[in-house]
Parts: C-alpha cells; structure tokens; sequence
C-alpha cells in the first residue's frame, strides 16, 4: 500500500502565492479527480509535487509513505514510484523516445533494487511496442526524438504511454484529456483504467470539465480555488458542478 | 522578383518628394563666420553669457576634437569640410514663450511644419529650435506646478546651475568620440528635462529642431533626468531645406532613469539629403528602471546613431526599436547598444530597415553581458527588406557573453518583397504599386505603431509617399 | 589532421578535427559538406575565406566546439557570393567549459551578381561555467535583393524545461544534463545527409563527451 500525503501546502512563484494550503491524501488504487477553474492552481499542484525548480514551499509538507520528499530532487521523486504526465509536454530534440524510456526505465529499476530487471535494447522494443499498442500509436513514433512534431493529441497518448512502461506508485495526470478527441479521449482513458486495474496505483487526475470522468469513475472529487481546496465529494459532486458551475460552490464556501 | 519598367520609372519620379525642402529668409542677429576655431568657440560662450567652467569645457574639448581621428567604420565622411560651416546662429534676441511672440518669418516655417496645432493638442509641452538656439518653449501650467523643468539647455545652465552641473557631461563623457568632442565645443540649444520624484508626465514633451541657412552646423544638447519613481516621454522631430551644399548635426543626448522611473524618447528623424547626422545617444538605467529608444530614421544623406543603454542596477529593462529607411544616396548607419551589468535585467531590440534604389541600410549592434549580470534576458531582431536590385543591406551585430546564467537570442532576415504576397494581394485587386506599399507598410508597422497617433500617421504617409505613385 | 571521406555521387562528405579543413574547396559546382568537430583549441585567430565562383554550388559547414580548461577558439569566417543560384549554410554549435573561450566573427556577402543565392548562419552557444566567454559576430552584406540571407545566434544555459522533463521520469541531473548537451551538439545534424557520416560524427562527439564530462 502507497500513500502520498500532502499536509497544509502553501507554494508561490515570482513571489506570488498560488498555493494557499492544500490537504490531500491518496492512496493505492485510489482515483482523486481535482477540479478547477484556469488559475485555480491545479496544474501549479502536480508541479510542484513533482518539484519543479520555478516554485518554491514556503510552507507544508509532501509524504511518500511516510517519507517527506518536498526537498527530494526531481528524479528522486520519479524514482520513488511518482510520475507526472504534463500538460504540455516539452519536445526534445536530438533524444530519441526509445533511448530515453529505456534509460528512464533502467534508472528507475536500479533505484528501487530490482537489478534483475534491466533490459536490453532488443527487450525494450518489445517493451515499448505494447505501450504503444495499448495507447493506439504509430510505430515510427519510438525512432523519434521525444515529442518532437507530435501532435496535440499523439503527445498525451505519448505520456500515458510512458506511464505504462514506467509503471509509477502514483501518476499525476495534469489535464490528460485537453485538446483530445472522442476516439482519442476514449483511447487514453482505457488506457489509464487498464493500467490503474493492473498495477493499483494512486491517480490524480486533474481536469476543468466532468468528460473524462464519464470514462474513468472517481473515487474522490476535489473542486480547488484560488489555490485551495473548497469542497470534496464522492463522483457525484462532479455532476452537481457540472449542474451549477464553479461560482456557486466558491460563493457557498466564501 | 524584377521591379516591371513601368514600375521603376514612377520611382524613380517621385523620389525626393521632400515637402520640407522650402528655405526662410531670415535676418539672424548672430551668424558665426565659417570654420571653427577658439575665438569661435570663446564667441559663442561670450554671446551665451556663460560661466567659465562651462567655456573651459567648450575650449578642452575643441583641443580632444582636432586630436582625434575620424573612425575608421561607418559611413563616409571625408567630404565634410569642418572649415565651411557655421557653427553657430543665432536667430533672435530671446525665447518666447507665447507664439504669437516669435518672428513672423520663423513663425511661418513652424506653423508650415504644423509644430503649433500639435501643441494645442497632443503635447504637454513644445520647444522649437532654429538653427541653434531655442526660439519657442512652454509647458502646462500644471507642470510646472509639480516641478517638472522643460527648458532649452541654455537656459537651464543659467537657471538651475546646481541640478545642471550635477549630471551634465555625466553619462557622455567628452572623450567619447570625435563627434561628442565637437558638440561639447559648440553645443547649443537642446532640451533639459527634469522630472521630480514620482511624477508622471502624461502626454509627450516635443520638441522640434529645423536647419534653416545654409551650410550650417547644428548641435543641439539634450539632457534629461528622471527622478526615482517617475515617468516621461519626449518627442523630437527634425527637418532642413533642401540644398546643394552640406550640413551637419552633431548632437549629444544623455539620459538618466533612477530606481523606478521610465523614460521614453522617440525621434523622427527627416533631415534633407544634405544633412550629415551624426548623433551620440545615450542612457543609465538603475534599479527596477525602464528605458526606451523609438528611433525612427528617413532623411539625411548618412546617419550615423547608435542608441545606447547601460543597464546599471538590478531589474533594469531597456528596448530599442528602430526603424530606418534609405533611398538613392541615403546610408543610414545606425544600431543599439546594450550593457548588462546587473543581475535579474532584461532587453530587447528591433530593428527593421526598408531600402530602396541605391539606399544603403547598415546596423551596427552591440550587445555585452558581463559576469554578474545574473539571469539576464535579451532578445534581438534585425529585418531588412530590400526592394530592388540596387539596394543594400548590411548588418554588423556583436554578442559578448560572460555570464553563464544569461538567454541571449539573436536572428536576423535580409529579403525582397515576397512573391506570395504581392500576388496575394493582387488577387484581391491591388495595383502592384498599392501592394508593394501595402507590404512595406505591413513591414514598417510593429515599430511605427508604437508612435503616438499623429505621428504614425505622417510617418506612414511620408513611407507611403516614397513608394507609390504621387497623386496630383 | 585526420579526414575521412565519402563519396556520394551527388554529395561529398568530409569530416575533420582540425578546423584547416575549411579550405578545402574544390573548383566544381558538387555540392560539399564539412564538418569539424574541434576540442582542442589554439592560439591567434584563423580566418577562413570562400568565393563562390561557380553557378549552382552549395556548401554546408558544420563546426563543433567544445571547449574546456582555458582554451580558446578564435576563428573567421567569410563567404562572397558571386555567381547565381549559390547557397551556403554554416551551423556552428559551441559548449564551454571552465575558462574557455570561443571568439567567432562570420561574414555572409551577397554580391549584385549573385541572383537567386542563398546564405545562413546560425551560431548557438552553452554556457556550462561561470568564467567561460563567448563573442560572436555574425555579419550580413547583401547587394542582391534577388536573394535571402539570415542568421541567428543564442547563448544560453540547458533549458529548464527539459532538463524537468528528464528529471520528472528519474534520469539523474548529471545524465539528464549529458543527453542534453550531445542533443545539443547535435541539433544541425538533420541537415546532413550522409547516414553513415552522422554515425561517425555521433559516435565521435560521444567518446570526447565522455572524456570532457566528467
């Protein structure tokens, strides 16, 4: 059992506070969906549990089973089991996709120990093949450097691609489903309902609207505000947002 | 793409359509002989009434003039001839603040060039230089009230002494270069601007300078301090008759923007294609202090200017847009120069430049980022467009970078008018002179946008009118 | 000085570690690529002149700084283009290191009578140290207006974002910094269109990675 906690979290950036004090926990297998509107700090969340060098704690406290990691360096973090898929995923030239996911995967295996389990070039391919299947991707896709001239859509395959391959304790999934399609966005959510029944992980899902959830049923929902948390409920408060919109859950809780 | 015959031959009628090219006859109560030389110089300190340190300035620096060589890049300048000019004309006895006040003759030249109606509208204040002295200056009332000083240079040298003395020669300094040697010899008119702590001048200070006789000499000072937290944007525009002989203006402008003020100037520059512009520019920006140069240049026979900015506290910003434009017999030699020696600053500069028959466009760029001027940001861009087959481009840029945490990004474009967009255009039923002004128009806009309204307007027009056929 | 070529019939190929390779040039109108991957830096400045002479020829450059210790690289370069229809592209990429120092001055000249040609430069830069200094000018001259010519130029750190990327799947900063650099390097290569010449080249650029990243 897995448990990322995060206690009282207040965060800023160029000296502006985003994050107000955030309480959160998630659990193995547990499907939390937060929800909010553009500059509620959703997207500021999964950064800044991943560690991203522009935001700076100034108060609170990030617990992976038990141990704080608030001050872990990213890969650090990654190699305890987390992984973020980004919202807008950068592209690396030069740095074929291939290449880096089975270096990913081999740091990751030797981080936790399981030195039996690293895998050579030819193993990788079949590896990444499945992954690839699994999110419905071009092939070629693997030979290319990193995101490199992906399309909007290929690009959030691409993560949920590289979150079956890496197999984290728990995945942070930052707008998953913006700039998709129907067949993409049912594509990506079996995807994701897949790997969360094989390998039980925690997920956070961030979105702004209740689509994804008609694929992928929440345990949790969380609705965030002005860098807080204002209300949590069970699926069907998704729906009641859905119903009456944002402004009136922040005017109930003001 | 080849320019049809049809083309070229309305080109080449309607270049040098120069509406400011009319002369005044005017009777001076001073005109200094021609040549330079210390009784020059002692002559004109005499007739300014000035203190003595400020004549042994003139004369120390007429000594670094002589010495130094002329530089050895740039334009041409070995057909001026120093010893044919005037160095110094005075056009009246005073200033006059009403304008009913000021000659009839130079009255006529302003109100032809439309200085006054501008006044009354769009301006907080004007000046108006002829030849060398400032002939007309006046402020809002309100200005003055709050302490904001717009004067001519000479005039603030004698009435506030103290403020002057303390920043005059400050961010220039007279060994800078031959030409700022010759301007502290022979300065005379210009504008000083004080703007006192947390003060905001809204609208623009102008000021208007015009050559008038011939083969003369113009060298206007400007100094302007902006106080810590305040803010002002001045205007100045230029213009002189056309004739077969030389003139030279020989400015020097010096600027300082303490803790949180932002200072804008923006200069239309229109001299005739007889006038040699040779102008040093320069300003010290401290903490959290913005600055910017809107240097626009489409006259002269050759310019040489190089904006400068000196980024010297933390979070300084600093921008230099410009945009310049030669035709047959033009080389405008002109740049930005920045230095970032603080950490957490940033800078931008844009430089666009349109040439056109045997016009000659030269950018001259200097960029330096020094160890300590951590987090620096600076972004340059250079495009020149050239319309025909005898134009010229050249661009000269130059990157130091001695801090390894600064983002220094650099890309310049030299081009002819696209084809996709001339036949675009022509699709929809513009006549190839309209498209090809339709694209150096769309080309000139980033930069001339940034003008006050008015301005941009006569400047597209001037553009346009260089372009396309003249409509009797 | 160690060269090895390959001959396509439409393309030659030639790869060097000395920077003097860039006087290689022959009279004919073949296209030509060369390209200098240095770590050793020398004393003076070298300048590198070409006249493109001939109709239709096209030369590509690419050079490959790395600079370490206090070595400096201080190196001209100068194109004139006269005769139609000719093209040349230099792509320069640098790291330093240390106290080095890289000094480069590229002049692009496009003469009256070199319609239709074409001509870039791109000089990027990484700065890997706080007392390692870059200079760079790259010059323009344009007389034709039949032609199109550019540059640009960058001096930068690694880029935050990657370097997060990497992180963020638990690469280590020290490998994630080294896959950036050689990408780094690398960049132009997709310009160069001997396969077996790229191989060469990323196989040369990862041994002197590995000996100057320690």
């Amino acid at each position: 059992m897995d448990t990322l906690e995060i206690i009282n979290l207040h965060a800023e950036t160029n000296k502006i506070g985003i994050l107000k004090g955030i309480n959160l926990k998630i659990r193995s297998g547990e499907i939390h969906a937060i929800m909010g509107k553009n500059g509620s700090g959703k997207s500021t969340l999964c950064n800044v549990i991943m560690g991203h060098p522009k935001y700076k704690i100034n108060q609170g406290q990030i617990k992976l089973n038990g141990k704080k990691i608030e001050k872990l360096p990213t890969n650090k973090r990654a190699n305890l089991g987390l992984f973020l898929a980004f919202q807008n995923p950068t592209e690396i030239q030069g740095v074929t996709m291939n290449n880096f996911l089975r270096l990913a995967k081999n740091t990751n295996a030797k981080a936790q120990n399981k030195s039996s389990k690293h895998i050579s070039p030819g193993e990788f391919l079949q590896t990444i093949s499945r992954g690839m299947d699994l999110l419905k991707m071009d092939k070629k896709l693997a030979g290319r450097s990193v995101n490199e001239g992906f399309s909007g859509g290929e690009k959030k395959r691409a993560e949920i691609m590289q979150m079956a391959i890496l197999e984290p304790k728990i995945a942070l999934l930052d707008e998953i489903d913006s700039g998709l399609d129907i067949d993409a966005l049912k594509t990506v959510a079996k995807a994701i309902k897949h790997l969360h029944k094989q390998t039980k992980c925690g997920i956070l899902l961030i979105t702004h609207y209740q689509r994804i959830l008609n694929y992928i049923t929440p345990d949790f929902v969380h609705i965030i505000s002005n860098g807080k948390i204002i209300k949590s409920g069970d699926k069907t408060l998704a729906r009641k947002l859905e119903k009456h919109g944002y402004e009136k859950f922040v005017k109930e809780t003001s | 793409m080849t320019i049809p015959k049809r083309t070229k031959k309305t080109l080449e009628k309607i270049s040098n359509q120069y509406k400011f090219g009319f002369k005044t006859d005017t009777n001076p109560i001073y005109k200094s002989p021609q040549g330079l030389n210390n009784k020059i110089v002692e002559e004109i300190s005499r007739q300014k009434a000035e203190p003595e340190w400020m004549l042994n300035l003139r004369k120390k620096a007429l000594e670094i003039f002589f010495k130094k060589p002329l530089p050895s890049w740039g334009g041409d300048l070995t057909k001026i001839n120093f010893d044919l000019l005037h160095y110094y004309i005075k056009p009246q006895d005073k200033i006059e603040t009403q304008w009913k006040n000021v000659p009839k003759e130079i009255k006529k030249t302003f109100d032809k060039l439309g200085v006054p109606q501008a006044e009354r509208k769009f301006l907080a204040g004007t000046g108006a230089q002829f030849e060398s002295e400032m002939i007309y200056h006046s402020l809002q009332k309100e200005l003055t009230k709050k302490g904001v000083i717009f004067e001519s240079t000479d005039i603030a040298l004698k009435k506030y002494p103290k403020l002057f003395k303390e920043y005059f020669g400050k961010v220039v300094p007279v060994t800078d270069n031959k030409f700022a040697a010759l301007n502290y010899a022979v300065w005379s008119g210009g504008s000083f601007i004080y703007v006192p702590k947390n003060t905001h001048v809204n609208l623009p200070l102008q000021a208007y300078f015009r050559i008038n006789a011939e083969r003369m000499g113009q060298f206007e000072r400007t100094l302007i301090i902006a106080d810590e937290g305040s803010s002002v944007h001045y205007i100045e525009g230029c213009t002189a008759p056309i004739y077969s002989t030389d003139s030279l203006h020989s400015a020097v402008v010096e600027i300082i923007v303490k803790k949180g003020a932002r200072v804008q100037y923006t200069t239309i520059q229109n001299w005739s294609n007889n006038v040699y512009n040779l102008v040093t520019k320069r300003a010290f920006v401290y903490e959290n202090a913005e600055m910017l140069w809107l240097d626009c240049n489409i006259g002269s026979r050759l310019t040489m200017k190089y904006p400068a900015i000196f980024l010297l506290g933390e979070n300084a910003k600093g921008e230099i847009q410009s945009l310049a434009f030669a035709k047959e017999n033009q080389h405008q030699d002109t740049g930005a120069k920045i230095f970032h020696s603080s950490p957490n600053t940033s800078s931008k500069i844009v430089a666009k430049s349109i040439s056109k028959s045997s016009g000659r466009n030269s950018y001259r760029g200097l960029l330096k980022i020094s160890k300590g001027a951590k987090n620096t940001v600076s972004h340059v861009s250079c495009n020149a467009l050239l319309i025909d087959e005898n134009s010229r481009s050249d661009t000269y840029p130059t990157m130091k970078v001695e801090e390894e945490s600064a983002t220094v990004a650099h890309e310049a474009t030299v081009s002819k008018i696209s084809e996709e967009q001339m036949f675009y255009l022509m699709s929809r039923g513009l006549s190839e002179e309209e498209a090809v002004s339709t694209i150096v128009n769309g080309f000139a806009t980033p930069i001339i946008k940034q003008l006050p309204m008015e301005y941009a307007l006569e400047l597209n027009r001037l553009i346009e009118l260089e372009m396309t056929t003249h409509v009797a | 000085m160690k060269k090895s070529i390959m001959h396509k019939p439409a393309q030659k190929t030639i790869i060097s570690d000395d920077i003097s390779c860039m006087n290689t040039f022959t009279n004919d109108d073949q296209p030509l690529t060369i390209v200098a991957v240095l770590d050793k830096g020398w004393k003076g400045t070298k300048t590198f002149s070409l006249n493109l002479k001939n109709k239709n020829k096209n030369v590509n450059f690419f050079i490959i700084i790395i600079a370490k210790n206090s070595e400096e690289f201080s190196f001209n370069t100068e194109v004139i283009h006269e005769a139609p229809n000719t093209k040349s592209h230099y792509y320069i990429r640098s790291i330093l290191l240390d106290n080095s120092k890289v000094t480069y001055k590229g002049l692009l000249s496009i003469k009256k009578t070199a319609k239709s040609s074409e001509s870039y430069l791109s000089h990027h830069s990484l700065l890997l140290s706080q007392n390692a200094k870059v200079e760079t000018i790259p010059s323009l001259e344009i007389e034709a207006n039949d032609a199109s010519a550019g540059h640009s130029a960058s001096m930068g750190k690694i880029d935050d974002e990657m370097m997060f990327y990497l992180l963020s799947r638990g690469i280590d900063e020290k490998t994630s910094k080294d896959i950036l650099i050689k990408a780094f390097l690398e960049k132009d290569f997709d310009k160069i269109e001997d396969e077996n010449a790229k191989k060469i080249l990323d196989e040369k650029i990862e041994k002197i990675l590995k000996k100057t990243l320690k």
